[in-house]
């Protein structure tokens, strides 16, 4: 038997050496020489490049990782899987590939993890297509302004600090303020108002309960179908939760590619710094700052400047950014919230103190902004908000000013009340988004003074008895409201219209 | 006291050695002696592989080659070939485990056509 075999194997070898290229038989290979925390040191491949894939043959098959550091005669290389059965010695090769994952609608509906693989239990994922994790941002050409509205459904923001499609916006606070609330109630807006956005929401690090309770929600909401949902939980590898981001985006720039929408939801990329920092510690990259490694904002600023608004001959499609930071008791000053507050196209600034105040969304007037979405907002809604942020934000200061004494002019008097009516009315419950028709009329009778009789405790009740019969009575007329093309004014049919109703609604809740 | 001196070097150090064909076994001692004195020892798996590197960059080239039976005149000949380099020295082992074929080991490269190996490819493939 061993005979046969050696003498047909070398007969093979010399057919193979006569007919090819000697040097194409031998494969380049490296060997692990240290290994620890995640983390492979592989002397050899000299010509391994910088973010290619690596394959480390252990006993219990193959292990993939990816080269982070290249130098002189070692390879730093993150692993992608677990540390527990490479050993020094291993065998390393070339996967000849960078990082990719599978993008296309066949994501669609599902919950995978950064490399693409099923966390649902649902069958393996077949896509016709690959997209690379990493990639360059589109350039100025190949851009458009914003200006599509990305409507969340929330009063406060649209209103306030509208979101175009294609902008990054931020959405920072302290634990517990109802940061990861806002971006759910976002893509919940997406299928009830049938925008046809895609949502992609990036769990970094994320309690595995979180997700699995939002992921719940998601479906009863029926939102799921027109969701991807990329998980990386705390158990998992740093590498894992470093990629995570990137692979969501790879999988949003499908859709932004192919004239569609995308909506990414970062939560949170304090956690993927963390994880990038805990990489870099360990591939022995000098610490800066925090012990953050030197590019730690070109780690976010490369990963956000994906999203766009991409131009006309290019299909018009956009990629929203909504990324979450976690702060540490308000401090917006600390070295990540520093970073991406000035990548991104502005903030929304959720407050612990307004939270427990009972003012939920807790969002701070003052401390947020919007730098781009103004273009965005639709007619309707910026004819009834114009003056709204700087009335809110009025209103707090005198507010808090006016506790001091209580003989106050009249005016002042009246701006406070309308202050707590608009404050009562930008309250809004979690998973109820509003539409474009609603927001506006609940504005709209407020900022009119329709409303100036109702108590402030009265407001909610009477914006729901209003919004009712707006519904059952006008359901015509509120569609085309909501369409948000015309300008909603007082001297307009749909002002008049509105005004009529609210003042026969507001005679009911007269306290 | 003088600074540290890097693998690279320490492998130059030797490389030059051996092409002079200086006494291969003085030059080992005193890297030896170095390594333990300023307690590198733990590097000496990595020196080893970086001199190895740096003769087959030079065209001496350290082969180690694992077969189920005795390496033939014939095969030795054509894996001279296949590495191509000005000096080879070759290493050869028996391992029965290998079943067949024949499995080149050189700096930074690998021949594998092992039945082993082909049979491992066959089972992790159907899997």
């Amino acid at each position: 038997m061993a005979d046969i075999a050696v003498t047909e194997l070398s007969k093979g070898l010399r057919d193979a050496i006569a007919k090819l290229d000697a040097s194409d038989n031998l494969e380049s290979v490296g060997v692990v020489t240290r290994v620890g925390d995640g983390v492979a040191w592989v002397h050899g491949l000299a010509d391994a490049g910088y973010s290619e894939v690596l394959q480390i043959e252990t006993k219990s098959g193959i292990i993939e990782a990816f080269v982070l550091n290249l130098m002189e005669d070692e390879i730093g290389a993150v692993l992608l899987g677990s540390d527990q059965t490479v050993s020094a010695g291993d065998k390393v090769t070339l996967k000849g590939e960078v990082l990719s994952v599978p993008v296309g609608p066949e994501l669609l509906g599902r919950v995978v993890n950064p490399l693409g693989e099923p966390l649902d239990g649902g069958p393996a994922i077949k896509s016709k297509q690959r997209g690379p994790v990493e990639r360059e941002a589109i350039g100025v050409m190949g851009r458009k302004h914003v200006h599509e509205p990305m409507m969340t459904g929330i009063m406060a923001i649209d209103a306030m600090f509208p979101i175009g499609r294609g902008q990054r916006e931020l959405i920072i606070g302290d634990r517990q303020t109802g940061k990861t609330a806002i971006a759910i109630d976002t893509m919940i807006n997406q299928a009830r108002e049938n925008t046809g956005v895609v949502n992609i929401y990036v769990a970094v690090g994320q309690k595995l309960s979180k997700v699995a309770g939002l992921v719940e929600r998601l479906k009863e909401e029926g939102v799921m179908d027109q969701t991807i949902v990329v998980v990386t939980g705390p158990s998992d590898p740093a590498s894992l939760l470093y990629l995570a981001p990137y692979a969501g985006t790879a999988m949003g720039e499908y859709f932004r590619d192919n004239k569609q929408h995308a909506l990414m939801i970062y939560d949170d990329l304090t956690k993927h710094a963390v994880a990038y920092r805990q990489m870099s510690l360990l591939l022995r990259r000098p610490p800066g700052r925090e012990a953050f490694p030197g590019d730690v904002f070109y780690l976010h600023s490369r990963l956000l400047e994906r999203s766009a608004k991409l131009s006309d001959d290019l299909g018009a499609g956009s990629l929203t950014a909504l990324p979450i930071i976690e702060t540490q008791a308000g401090d917006i000053s600390a070295y990540i919230p520093t970073n991406v507050i000035s990548i991104t196209d502005g903030q929304i600034f959720m407050e612990t103190d307004l939270f427990y105040q009972g003012i939920r969304p807790a969002i701070s007037a003052g401390l947020s902004v919007s730098r781009v979405g103004g273009d965005a907002q639709t007619k309707a809604v910026k004819s009834v908000s114009g003056h709204l942020k700087l009335g809110l934000s009025q209103f707090r200061e005198l507010a808090s000013f006016a506790q001091f004494g209580s003989d106050l002019d009249e005016a002042t008097k009246a701006q406070i009340e309308r202050g707590q009516r608009l404050t009562e009315l930008l309250k809004q419950h979690q998973y109820q988004p509003m539409s474009i028709w609603q927001q506006c009329a609940s504005i709209f009778a407020v900022s009119e003074g329709l409303f100036d009789k109702v108590p402030a405790s009265n407001i909610k009740d009477a914006q729901k008895a209003l919004l009712t019969r707006l519904n059952s009575e006008h359901a015509k007329e509120m569609a085309e409201l909501n369409k948000g093309s015309e300008k909603l004014e007082a001297k307009s049919d749909m002002g008049k219209l509105i005004a009529k109703v609210a003042t026969t609604v507001a005679k009911g809740f007269e306290g | 006291m003088q600074g540290k001196i890097s693998r690279r070097k320490l492998a130059l150090y030797v490389a030059d050695a051996v092409e002079a064909k200086r006494k291969l076994g003085t030059v080992l001692s005193e890297v030896a002696a170095y390594l333990v004195d300023s307690k590198r020892t733990r590097e000496a798996e990595l020196l080893v592989r970086a001199i190895e590197d740096e003769l087959a960059a030079r065209g001496i080239v350290i082969a180690h080659v694992v077969t189920a039976r005795p390496l033939a005149k014939e095969l030795e000949k054509a894996i001279e070939t296949l590495i191509g380099a000005r000096e080879i020295h070759l290493d050869a082992d028996v391992d029965p485990s290998v079943i067949g074929g024949v499995r080149v080991e050189t700096p930074g490269k690998l021949l594998d056509a092992t039945i082993k190996r082909k049979l491992l490819a066959l089972h992790q493939a159907k899997i």
